[in-house]
This record gives structure tokens, sequence and C-alpha cells, in this order.
């Protein structure tokens, strides 16, 4: 299932004009995640739908040697501090945990030159984490889903 | 066995139908379920947070506990999969 | 009668799918189509939600901007319910975490018994 197809069409298509669309289109659904349907775990599945199509038509291995199964669940793990971490920072100021109205982001609106709230900064964050989260978990469930068994027959 | 089990589906079913006309109408703007909070979270929004999107809005800030365990569950999820999978296994090539 | 049916129906094909989704898991003998069948009755929830958050004449749940700025007052009645929006939006979440995990499971039971039939697998299992 993992096996690379030797097709040049196949390559071509997937990897010019499929692949990077597919991101560019997950990002803007991330990053307009505030001013119109979207947000962290839909641009998340999206993302992680132009991996595993890499990954179905090019072959697990071939489809990102520098970016392997191993290192993504550090990624996951950094997706979920980033939120934790998030929550935490408030408290340092003498808030609740997850209460975002104290975070100190005054000076992004300064340089900015751009109203925005704290709360709305939080939101951004917290969906920074959400993103990194869900798309490195759909990534290591494919990975290890079409794993090949050692001792087994070829299936 | 088989056609117990269909006719027990086929009754539920039938009960559920039946017990929906108790429901609120679709849409019916005054339905219990869309009065109170619904209202309560749009103002909330448009007054304290200033962004357009709602659900991202209830998503990431007044339900902000919910999202952190979702988090943890989708990643506890992934922890799962590797776990179960990983032993005796070796990688594609 | 036509604006009963048109009231209801979301409610009656939530409850027909959920049927479906309960004989996938109680009358399959095949683990992969119990599976298969809790996701069709996950879905059937969602509709069920989605159907009830709906409000004649409302919009969806973005707030309407007019020149850069959110359009003052805010008015309820012109959006539609967004909370069961924000909680059917975690359970598709919790529903692909249940299914990958499912499925890990599933790929285990395969490699120790070469089967995935639930009475047979029982029988081997003893």
């Amino acid at each position: 299932m993992t096996d690379r197809h030797d097709s040049v069409i196949l390559h071509f298509v997937v990897r010019v004009f499929m692949v990077p669309f597919i991101v560019m289109f997950g990002a803007y659904v991330f990053i307009h995640g505030e001013l119109s349907p979207g947000g962290g775990f839909q641009a998340g599945a999206i993302v992680a739908s132009a991996f595993v199509l890499a990954r179905l038509t090019l072959g697990t291995e071939h489809a990102s040697p520098r970016f392997p199964t191993r290192y993504l669940i550090w990624l996951a793990s950094f997706g979920v501090g980033i939120y934790v971490i998030a929550g935490m920072v408030p408290m340092f100021y003498g808030a609740n945990y997850l209460d975002y109205n104290s975070l100190p982001t005054a000076w992004f609106n300064d340089i900015a030159e751009h109203h925005r709230t704290a709360r709305a900064m939080g939101i951004f964050i917290v969906e920074v984490g959400v993103f990194i989260g869900v798309f490195s978990v759909l990534v290591i469930m494919y990975d290890y889903l079409t794993l090949r068994f050692r001792e087994g027959e070829d299936d | 066995m088989k056609w117990l089990t269909l006719a027990f589906l086929v009754s539920f079913a039938g009960l559920f139908v039946y017990v929906s006309a108790d429901l609120p109408d679709r849409g019916d703007p005054h339905a219990p379920a869309n009065e109170h909070l619904a209202a309560e979270f749009i103002e909330l929004t448009a007054e304290e947070i200033e962004i357009p999107n709602i659900v991202s809005a209830i998503l990431a800030d007044f339900r902000g506990y919910d999202t952190l365990g979702e988090t943890i569950v989708i990643f506890t999820a992934g922890l799962a999969v590797l776990l179960v999978l990983q032993t005796g296994y070796k990688r594609n090539d | 009668m036509i604006d009963e049916i048109a009231a209801r129906f979301p409610y009656w094909a939530s409850g027909v799918l959920i049927a479906v989704g309960l004989y996938g898991m109680i009358g399959k003998r095949s683990l992969v189509k119990k599976l298969i069948g809790m996701n069709i009755f996950q879905s059937a929830i969602i509709l069920f939600f989605i159907a009830g958050s709906m409000r004649d004449g409302a919009t969806l749940p973005i707030l309407l901007i007019e020149d850069g700025h959110i359009l003052t007052p805010v008015d309820p009645e012109l959006y539609v319910n967004p909370l069961p929006h924000v909680l059917m939006l975690t359970a598709i979440v919790v529903s692909v975490a249940i299914t990958g995990v499912a499925l890990a499971f599933l790929i285990r039971i395969y490699r120790e018994y070469q089967d995935l039939d639930e009475e047979s697998l029982l029988k081997k299992v003893r």
C-alpha cells in the first residue's frame, strides 16, 4: 500500500500540482480561522491529508526522507506543550489557568499598530498548538497503521 | 437471531421517529436549546474577544479546558497507535 | 403535512442512521464492519446536533463585518446556535482518534490470530 508507484504522471501531478496547493489551502484555513470558517483542527486535518497523499503515491520512505515518523511524536508533544504553557503563562500574572485576559500582548499591538484583544491573541496561540498536535498525530496514525510485520509474508 | 436484531432495530427507529414529534421544529428560532446560552456567547464574543468567528472563540476561550482535554485525547490516541503497533514491526522499505 | 415532514426530516434521518449503525455493531460478525457501524452511529449523532442548531433566517456563526469592524449592535437572532457546532467539532476529532486506535487494535489482532471474525476469534482466544 505504501510502495512507490512508478508513474511519471502521478508523481508530477502529486508533487507539483496537489501537495503544495493543499498545504497552502491548509495555511489559509488556519490563518483565516478567526475571520472565516476554519481553525486549528480543520487546518491540521487538511495539511495532514496533503502529507498522507504524498506518502500514498510516493511511498513513505520517498515522500519525506528528512521528516521521518520518529520526529513527529516530538512535534505532537510540542503542540500539546504550546497549549499547556499558554494556559500557564497567565498564572504568573496573577490570573487563573487559561485566562487569556492577562497575557502580555500590548507590545504586539504597538508593533503591528493594530488593535487586538489579549483574548484573541490567546486564541491564536492555542490554535497553533492544536494545529501542530492534530497534524502530527494524524500523520503518525497513517505511518504506523501501514507498517509491515517483521516475519510476515508479503501481503 | 438475525430477525430478532432487525425487529429490535426497526422498532428502535420507529420509536425515534415517534418521539421526534415532541422535539422543537427544525429552524425554530425560539427552541429552548437556541434561546439562552447561544445569545450570551454571540454577544460576549463581539464585546470581549472581537474576532468574527464565534466557533473559534467558544472553542479556544470559553471552553478552553474542553479543548485542552481534547488535544490531550488526540495526543494519547497517537501514542496508543504508536505503542500498539511498534513492537515486532519494521519500517517500510 | 409537508411542513411537518420538513420540520422533522433530519431527526428521522438521524434516527434511521442510528439504527443502521447499531445493526452494524450488533448484527455483523466481522470486527471491521462493527467499526464501520460505530462510525455511522457517530455521524448520525453529529447530524442530529447540527440539525438541532439551525434557526430560520439565520446565517453562519461568523459575525458580520462592516468596514473592517464587527457590525454592532450584534443581533443574536441573526446567527445560528454556535454551541452545537463547537461540540460536534470536538466530537469529530474524538471519532478520528477512536477510529485510529481501533484500527491499530484490529491490525494487531489480525497479526496475532489471522482472523477478524468475532465467533471464531472467541474460540481462538480461549
